[in-house]
């Protein structure tokens, strides 16, 4: 019987140990290629579809809006995501972040004015772009709200099938000389900047009617002085 | 509080396994009973705090109805102690249950009446259930004395509370002494792998079917037209979601109830399996099943008065089933849906019967893979039904899947290229409107049929952990032998590494956690 029991025993610890091991495995790779976190939101143009997309902008934008600290807020879909939040700030000396989701349709967007005001309830100006797709309900939205969950724990967001995913793809990529996803801030407004570009978005964000935003959308057209 | 939550594994698990078997070891067991009582009714309060006085008040009342019924000698007294005890319990489920329903149905034929939106307490359906059988079996002797600290741990222990296995007190009450309640490795080691096994079901497979389901679903309950193409995978894709979600949670909490020492009846034994329909109602949620057969069937006279009342009685247990699973005429057209084919199935029964004594040989068998697939084809349907948010929706879906000829999205026109007119040849039409998008596809095609294989070609849990009794339930013990010897499970380190890595994955993936389709029941 004691021999039998000591199976039983070396069993669970085994169970422990190896799972132990596995968890400890992914969170380690994933804290050593990205010890901020944005191994959620691979946000490198070139690797987009490798976590799901939605996830990755919803994550990223909740992320830059708490170390922005803004007053004033921009939100509504990827045509709103033309005019440049910091053209705003320097027009009226407010820090502004535009919150605009890709994608977002009206709901989407009332879910993260429903997150605006719980988590910084000091903002005190509200813009909202509606563009003609945003009241578009059949299309599937951007999960806003059901994405935030992985920013909440750190545990949750460095121990993931899809986190372990893209830090091996990062890995990767590190290796062969690119870049890591630990720029991922500049390297998303860059990418993003670089999309308006191509489609020649930029003069759709004067459709929206934010009129006072004049100043700032000319920013759109002056990329070069940012150096790309 | 879910299973598949980082704060049940790993907090509240941990701790409430830890200090319920300090008790045990250091105090007497009525000092760990009363713990583990006390943490599921906190468990049970981490859904909502409000309905925890419910609760309570419920296990009160049962509590005394039963003592008293147990301290009458007169028959008839104590019946009717019953009739009005379950009339309570009735009553109780009734009203937050089924009140507002009841209510927009009023409203379509008479008076609107205004009246506050009832929020369902969680698990109300299984502790009313659990607490009706003991009523009627106290009624029938059936039960034994036993204390208040037993009884309220019967009804409220966490693995069971929410969604089940519906108990009865008659295999639980025994298995609350010294003998079974002490700390052995090989219950950790069965309980670990069995909630192990069960955790990778709910969040591996049947999350990543829903994924699938979801969309098309809602957009026929929006009022969008489906294709054929998606309608069908969406309806498979439900039907297998269901069954990894309820079965993965019954897994669950066999496994959790294993870490206590506890065995829990078998509520899954492969259901897709089934041949046939009434094959389908002895695998499936089989605790409600025995529920229903003892409690409503029998007493509404079985099949003891001739074929057609037993037809009419069985017709009204799966309505009943059908209403116990939710306040909605989809859940009712569910339970006739069910309540048909088993009246059919009878029938086909009584028919090869007759059959075979006038030919004087039996009628030749439908081979098993068309009896199962027919069967299969059949639970779709009624999961369609079950699904849908409303009869529009139900209805849109069935027409998708039957009547309005093959349809493709029109990205898969433009997928196809050539073979996209020798499709339109065959009848196929192009252009409707696509849920699913085409580039997930081929993971759709892929989890579907893994998931069909892993139910029609794998041996259950159960089955695979069988040597080791992980239920209370006997009945298919045997069915465990028929499988090759190395699928079954193991105490070696293969056993521990899969049991390891099923564990790992799962928690990989318990971010996007979901709730267990049963918990809205």
């Amino acid at each position: 019987m004691p021999t039998l029991c000591k199976t039983y025993q070396t069993y669970v610890l085994r169970i422990a140990a190896i799972a132990g091991v596995i968890l400890g495995f992914v969170y380690a790779i994933n804290y050593t290629v990205d010890p901020f976190g944005y191994n959620k939101v691979t946000v490198l143009e070139l690797d987009r579809e490798l976590v799901s997309r939605p996830i990755a902008r919803n994550v990223l934008a909740a992320a830059q809006f708490h170390a922005a600290e803004p007053s004033v807020v921009l939100f509504g879909n990827s045509v709103m995501r033309a005019l440049p939040a910091a053209g705003y700030t320097e027009g009226t000396n407010t820090k502004a972040f535009n919150f605009s989701i890709g994608g977002a349709s009206l709901r989407d967007v009332l879910d993260v004015i429903d997150y605006v005001v719980e988590e910084r309830p000091s903002v005190h100006t509200f813009i909202i772009g509606v563009s003609f797709r945003a009241l578009d309900d059949s299309k599937i939205g951007s999960n806003f709200r059901q994405n935030l969950g992985v920013i909440e724990n750190g545990f949750t967001l460095n121990t993931s099938l899809t986190a372990l995913h893209a830090s091996i793809a990062n890995l990767l990529y590190a290796v062969s000389g690119q870049i890591l996803v630990s720029d991922a801030p500049a390297l998303e407004e860059k990418a993003h900047w670089q999309y308006l570009m191509r489609r020649e978005t930029a003069a759709v964000g004067s459709r929206i009617g934010a009129t006072q935003l004049n100043s700032p959308l000319t920013k759109s057209n002056d990329s070069d002085s940012l150096g790309w | 509080m879910l299973f598949n939550s980082y704060f049940f594994i790993f907090c509240y698990l941990p701790v409430v396994f830890a200090v319920y078997y300090f008790f045990v070891l250091n105090y007497r067991l009525v000092c760990a009973k009363l713990f583990l009582a006390i943490a599921s009714i906190y468990f049970y309060g981490f859904f909502n705090t409000s309905y925890v006085i419910l609760l309570v008040l419920s296990i009160a009342f049962n509590f005394t109805v039963g003592h008293v019924i147990l301290g009458s000698r007169d028959s008839n007294r104590k019946r009717a102690i019953m009739i009005f005890g379950i009339c309570c319990n009735l009553l109780l489920l009734g009203y937050y249950k089924y009140w507002n329903f009841f209510l927009d149905n009023l409203a379509l034929v008479g008076p609107d009446v205004t009246w506050p939106t009832i929020i369902l307490p969680i698990g109300i359906s299984f502790f009313t259930f659990t607490q009706i059988a003991y009523l009627v079996d106290a009624q029938q002797d059936k039960v034994s004395e036993h204390g208040l600290v037993d009884y309220v741990l019967f009804v409220t222990f966490f693995p069971h509370l929410i969604a089940g296995p519906i108990l009865h007190h008659s295999e639980m009450m025994p298995q609350f002494t010294r003998r079974h309640q002490n700390f052995r490795y090989s219950n950790i080691a069965v309980g670990t792998t069995i909630f192990v096994a069960g955790l990778f079901k709910k969040v591996v497979i049947a999350d990543s079917l829903a994924v699938f389901a979801t969309p098309v679903f809602e957009a026929a309950d929006a009022g969008l037209r489906v294709t054929t193409v998606e309608a069908w995978a969406a309806a498979v894709a439900y039907t297998q979601q269901i069954y990894f979600d309820f079965s993965g949670y019954s897994d669950m909490a066999i496994g959790l109830a294993r870490l206590f020492g506890i065995r829990f009846p078998l509520n899954f034994f492969s259901p897709h399996k089934a041949a046939n329909i009434i094959d389908f109602w002895r695998r499936w949620h089989m605790t409600l099943s025995r529920f229903l057969l003892h409690y409503v069937y029998i007493p509404l006279g079985g099949n003891r008065r001739g074929k057609t009342r037993g037809a009419i009685n069985l017709f009204l247990t799966m309505l009943i089933a059908g209403i116990w699973h939710g306040a909605g005429w989809t859940y009712v057209i569910w339970g006739a849906m069910h309540g048909v084919y088993l009246i059919v199935n009878r029938s086909w029964l009584s028919f090869r019967q007759v059959a075979a004594a006038r030919l004087g040989r039996p009628l030749p068998q439908i081979p098993l893979p068309i009896a199962v697939l027919i069967t299969f084809t059949c639970v779709v349907f009624s999961r369609v039904v079950f699904r849908a948010g409303t009869l529009d929706g139900a209805m849109s879906m069935v027409q998708s899947m039957l009547f309005q000829g093959p349809t493709f999205p029109g990205d898969v026109e433009a997928y196809t290229g050539g073979a996209a007119a020798l499709m339109k040849d065959l009848g196929i039409t192009f252009g409707a409107q696509q849920f699913v998008p085409l580039r997930d596809w081929g993971m759709m095609v892929a989890t579907i049929s893994a998931s069909l294989l892993l139910v029609w070609f794998v041996p259950n849990v159960e089955q695979i952990v069988g040597r080791y009794r992980p239920t209370c339930s006997n009945m298919y013990w045997n069915e465990q032998h028929h499988w090759r010897t190395w699928l079954r499970w193991r105490v070696n380190t293969l056993g521990a590494t899969v049991t390891a890595a099923a564990l790992g994955i799962s928690v990989l993936c318990l971010n996007r956690t979901s709730e267990f389709i049963y918990f809205q029941f």
